[in-house]
């Protein structure tokens, strides 16, 4: 019940660190326009909905949550409205799109391995964040990551077809 | 990270590059706070279906989904005050020309001890504010009320909302011999809690105290504080003994003992969209008689500026509070009369008091779409209210606190009133037509941080007798910018005071004077520019008097039958060194209260 308003944190967060946000929400939707709508929309039920955070963890942790949350639901509305093939991550003006087999195979991991990737890789979380973050135990992150990172490093492996 | 670990991450960053991006975030404080707007307007309905059916006690059902301060907004803190005590405040309230609505219930919360008097602590609701009156018995300074909106425990940031600090009570009637301010009795500092609050600690000047808390409530008296003591800061303490700082503003002291403003700066979008001018009140020129006339023994209606009145209306903004603002339409001082202007005039009308300002008829909107004005009826209270007139280009108002929520402006007949934490400056509101564009920006306590402050030992720069041999008397010291501070001092209280800076901004009117009482008396004071070297004062009857301004600044008795309410003083001519007219100051044309 005793908290201070955690605006300014919030404010701080985006503005130091709204290209991590962008770059995790991209990589759950697929396209640059929708991430940076996601996480406006995250940024915006976070200022609304300050006064519910309990300081029970990090603000920052609270805030990846709704950024993750909005960029999932974002990403399944989109999947509602049956994709393109291969859509999911930009390929880029018209180049060969050498990265193909990785996009595939990240697209191919299960959700909680997938996400755990992004924060990892695009947002630089530790584990303990990326628990926070998931909901999940910081013991499960690592073994979360190393099935991933297995599968994935099987695909760098395979020259490409 | 291995050979493969690295291929991965290089994979990846190609797969999503890092963005570029830099993100807006006052789009996101503007679309939090639209959305919270939706949800307070189903809540208001609630609170004025209740207030339909009469003014009810503090904690009548108004709100649903607040948690924290449940015990106000749904129950009834503490018990129903005495009969006596109801009547007490019935009959003074009776008195107040802009007193509370009649019918308003008093709860009694808080009761203590000081000095040998018995204070009380009781609260009320009053349309959408929540209510605190202190009385202490025998001692002058008392009852007094203080009021916090409602909104302010909706939005609230603490479980402690503070409503007045620092409140004199017992107060001497007169300074010291040597003129020096007397302490009073006791200062008292009170507010409203939230459920689960075990304590709430006040740090001040003379150490570290524990207020009072009963009946969702605090209250602290300090006995006999050392003259300038203050409450500094406020924490709430929780079952868990988990301190949390309560935001608050506290009272300054004297001239210069302001509290440091808590935020840098302001809030809120920084640019117009569409520029507008001429703007004017086409209701006001046609003189409809909107709202309601004022009435005739109202003490305001005697000021200077509101002399010879010819159209006057009382509009309420909202219908749910007791502010109100008085419209009108007036010659203001004689001379004025004479040439054929006109002014408009805007006084805020509370419980406490009036106040406002006045601007040329013929083009009252020249500066910026709306008027902002800021208004507190004593140091220690924690809640302005900005109010002021709004020209028929503006369509809505929009308050933004430093904190970055946004509230709407009650607006009606281009009159506009809000209350405001104190602790949230620096304000800024704006102004939008009616396609939702900009139309109009203004920030108050902007540059609260960066005025000027005394830096160095004071000295006495004039000392002036008036012919009934009392004494006015100006002192200066230097100012933390380089430039200078000053505080002029009447006979029997009054006064001001500023900082004149080093670099003066370009468009800083030359002739900063006003006409003040001094015990019996009225004095003119103030300061001028640099390049005026004498003012010429003149008088209704013509006649002139011819002053040379020391360091800039200027005390000057006024002959006797003056009075601040009545002043005599048609107009007063700067000029340079050369003898040339340079500026002229009107009576009427600057603030007053």
């Amino acid at each position: 019940m005793l908290r201070a308003d955690p605006l300014p944190e919030l404010e701080l967060l985006y503005r130091r660190e709204i290209s991590r946000y962008v770059r995790v929400a991209r990589a759950i939707v697929g396209e640059e326009q929708a991430a940076l709508d996601a996480v406006q929309e995250a940024f915006t039920r976070a200022v609304e909905k300050r006064r519910s955070f309990r300081r029970r963890g990090p603000l920052e942790a609270w805030v990846w949550r709704i950024v993750v949350h909005e960029a999932r639901k974002r990403a399944a509305a989109g999947s509602r409205r049956a994709p393109a093939p291969d859509e999911g991550f930009a390929a880029g003006n018209g180049r060969p799109d050498a990265d193909a087999e990785v996009r595939a195979a990240v697209a191919a991991l299960p959700e909680r391995q997938r996400l755990a990737v992004f924060l990892r890789y695009y947002a630089d979380l530790d584990y303990a964040a990326i628990a926070s973050t998931l909901g999940i135990e910081p013991g499960t992150v690592a073994a979360t990551l190393n099935a991933a990172h297995r599968k994935l490093e099987s695909t760098l492996k395979e020259p490409a077809a | 990270m291995s050979t493969h670990d690295s291929s991965l991450a290089t994979a990846l960053d190609r797969l999503v590059p890092e963005p570029d991006v830099t993100g807006n975030w006052d789009a996101i404080v503007r679309a939090a706070g639209r959305r919270s707007r939706k949800r307070r307007a189903v809540t208001l309905a609630v609170a004025v279906a209740a207030l339909a059916v009469g003014v009810s006690p503090v904690g009548g059902a108004i709100a649903d989904g607040v948690a924290d301060f449940s015990a106000w907004l749904r129950g009834t803190p503490g018990t129903p005050a005495s009969a006596t005590e109801q009547e007490a405040f019935e009959q003074a309230n009776s008195r107040s020309w802009a007193g509370f609505p009649p019918g308003t219930e008093l709860r009694k919360l808080i009761s203590t001890t000081v000095a040998g008097h018995e204070v009380d602590l009781f609260g009320f609701r009053s349309g959408d504010t929540l209510c605190l009156r202190i009385v202490g018995r025998g001692l002058n300074g008392s009852p007094a009320s203080s009021c916090a909106p409602i909104a302010a425990l909706e939005n609230a940031a603490a479980p402690v909302v503070v409503v007045q600090s620092d409140h004199a009570m017992g107060l001497a009637n007169r300074p010291s011999a040597s003129g020096e301010p007397v302490a009073p009795v006791a200062q008292a500092t009170f507010g409203i809690l939230a459920d689960g609050v075990e304590a709430v600690e006040l740090v001040g000047g003379d150490g570290t105290h524990r207020a009072t808390v009963t009946a969702n409530a605090f209250l602290y008296v300090g006995e006999r504080p050392a003259v300038g003591t203050r409450i500094r800061r406020v924490f709430a303490i929780g079952a868990d003994g988990r301190r949390t700082e309560v935001p608050f503003a506290s009272a300054p002291f004297d001239t210069w003992d302001w509290p440091a403003p808590s935020h840098d700066r302001p809030a809120g979008p920084s640019e117009v969209e569409r520029k507008v001018a001429g703007g004017e009140i086409g209701w006001v020129l046609r003189r409809e008689e909107r709202g309601e006339a004022p009435h005739a023994d109202a003490p305001y209606l005697r000021t200077a500026m509101l002399r010879n009145v010819e159209f006057a209306r009382l509009v309420t903004p909202d219908p749910a509070s007791n502010l109100r603002v008085l419209i009108a339409v007036g010659p203001g001082a004689p001379e004025a009369a004479r040439a054929g202007q006109r002014f408009l005039c805007a006084f805020l009308v509370s419980g406490s008091g009036a106040g406002g300002g006045c601007n040329l008829l013929d083009d009252p909107f020249s500066i910026a779409p709306f008027w902002l004005g800021e208004s507190i009826a004593e140091g220690g209270d924690q809640y302005a209210t900005l109010s002021g007139l709004a020209s028929d280009d503006v369509d809505r108002l929009e308050l933004f606190l430093a904190t970055g929520e946004s509230r709407p402006i009650p607006l009606r007949d281009n009159a506009w009133a809000i209350q405001a934490a104190r602790a949230d400056r620096p304000y800024r509101v704006v102004a939008y037509d009616r396609e939702g564009r900009i139309i109009g920006i203004q920030d108050m306590g902007a540059h609260d941080a960066l005025a000027p402050r005394p830096a160095g030992d004071w000295r006495t720069l004039l000392t002036v007798h008036d012919s009934r041999g009392q004494v006015g008397e100006v002192r200066v010291a230097p100012s933390s910018d380089g430039g200078q501070c000053h505080e002029i001092r009447l006979p029997g209280g009054a006064g001001g005071s500023g900082c004149t800076p080093k670099h003066v901004p370009a468009g800083t009117p030359k002739l900063l004077l006003g006409v003040q009482p001094g015990r019996g008396s009225a004095w003119l004071n103030g300061r001028v520019a640099a390049d005026v070297a004498t003012i010429d004062v003149v008088f209704d009857d013509g006649h002139v008097e011819t002053v040379t301004p020391t360091q800039g600044l200027v005390l000057l008795p006024l002959p006797p039958g003056t009075t601040s309410e009545a002043s005599t003083v048609a107009k007063v001519v700067g000029r340079d060194a050369s003898g040339r007219q340079i500026a002229v100051y009107r009576a009427g044309t600057v603030m007053s209260d």
